[in-house]
């Protein structure tokens, strides 16, 4: 046996010639982006949502932008007669799954532990433990964080980004790669715009920097101002992923 | 982003492929990284030589290639490069770039024994 690199056999016999054989690294061309596997699973969620007419909306922003608030007051509104479902990530506790399934709405939460955003696999181990056969509207409410989520894909059909008038108007320029992954941007809480240092133009264009075609929503998740602009959102995508059927 | 994780992908991309094509040893491996993709090369490479101890890329060098990021401006119709999410085009300074390249992460090649 070759004592460099194990080939060959103990028949192998050697008269007066040294037997040279190839060390040399064989190369394997690979060619595939290191999140494919992510991106696989987010293309089975994708097809699975639009075969079972379900729009899929994966909520992003910072802890504390009122994500929770939003989807419990809108389910409140409209889950009567568009039937709504949530998969909450959070590091630990099950407290913003109770509060939506308070708002009358059913929902799973993911606890990540240490993990900072959710991926695709995680997203389908939920789908498949929630009873989803009349539902309409289902909401990833993702892991508080500005900055991990905008590299997973989830299956969604838009990724919706929150930012309330109470962290910064420059926040787009600052975590630029979230605000470029989204297409639908909404500023909360503009109730309190008179009690903050917050330009909501400048934050707008700031987006449209990044992101000259995001859609931007202005309202409060409490005193619901500018809900009929959001729910005109959600309508819009219902009637759109019918028209698919 | 974490370039922990982006490691964990790569070692599980190249196990599935040492089963499919039957080598154990990697003695190096390319990766394309994007200079607007969401990690950090040093962090990369730091990640890289923990991770992958005792796996199959224990021995493996790593080599990464820098790819800068290139745009199309939609307003002046040229290619650009396209160094910050937020820099407008550097020939007419509109902000509608359509991207072009420097956003992956991609595995290149592997050398095996």
């Amino acid at each position: 046996m070759c004592t460099t690199c194990g080939c060959g056999s103990d028949d192998i016999k050697i008269e007066n010639t040294i037997t040279a054989h190839n060390h040399d690294m064989k190369t394997i061309d690979i060619e595939q982006s290191i999140l494919a596997k992510n991106q696989g699973y987010a293309d089975s969620l994708r097809k699975y949502f639009i075969e079972n007419n379900i729009v899929c909306l994966n909520i992003v922003s910072s802890p504390g932008s009122g994500k929770t608030t939003l989807l419990a007051n809108t389910i409140r509104e409209i889950n009567s007669k568009i039937p709504c479902a949530v998969i909450e990530g959070d590091q630990q506790t099950s407290n913003d799954a109770n509060r939506i399934r308070a708002a009358g709405a059913q929902a799973i939460q993911i606890n990540t532990g240490k993990g900072c955003h959710l991926d695709a696999h995680m997203v389908q181990h939920a789908v498949e433990k929630l009873n989803l056969d009349n539902i309409k509207l289902l909401f990833i409410e993702n892991v508080g964080n500005l900055v991990c989520p905008a590299a997973f894909d989830l299956g969604e059909v838009h990724k919706v980004v929150l930012l309330s008038v109470t962290e910064g108007d420059d926040k787009p320029l600052k975590y630029p790669d979230m605000f470029d992954a989204a297409d639908i941007m909404i500023i909360n809480k503009i109730d309190l715009l008179p009690y903050v240092d917050f330009n909501i133009d400048n934050c707008i264009q700031y987006a449209r920097r990044i992101n000259p075609n995001i859609k931007v929503i202005k309202l409060s998740a409490t005193s619901k101002q500018g809900f009929e602009q959001w729910q005109e959102v959600l309508s819009k995508n219902i009637y759109r992923m019918k028209l698919q059927a | 982003m974490h370039e922990l994780s982006v490691v964990e992908n790569i070692i599980n991309i190249i196990t599935n492929k040492s089963k499919k094509d039957g080598f154990n040893i990697v003695k190096h491996i390319c990766l394309e990284i994007g200079e607007l993709s969401c990690i950090s090369i040093e962090a990369l490479e730091f990640c890289f030589e923990i991770t992958c101890k005792n796996t199959i890329l224990e021995d493996a060098k790593i080599d990464i290639i820098s790819v800068p990021g290139r745009g199309l401006c939609n307003s002046c119709g040229q290619k650009v490069a396209y160094k910050a999410l937020y820099e407008p085009c550097p020939l007419c300074n509109n902000y509608d770039i359509t991207k072009l390249e420097g956003f992956d992460m991609r595995i290149k090649n592997i050398k095996v024994q």
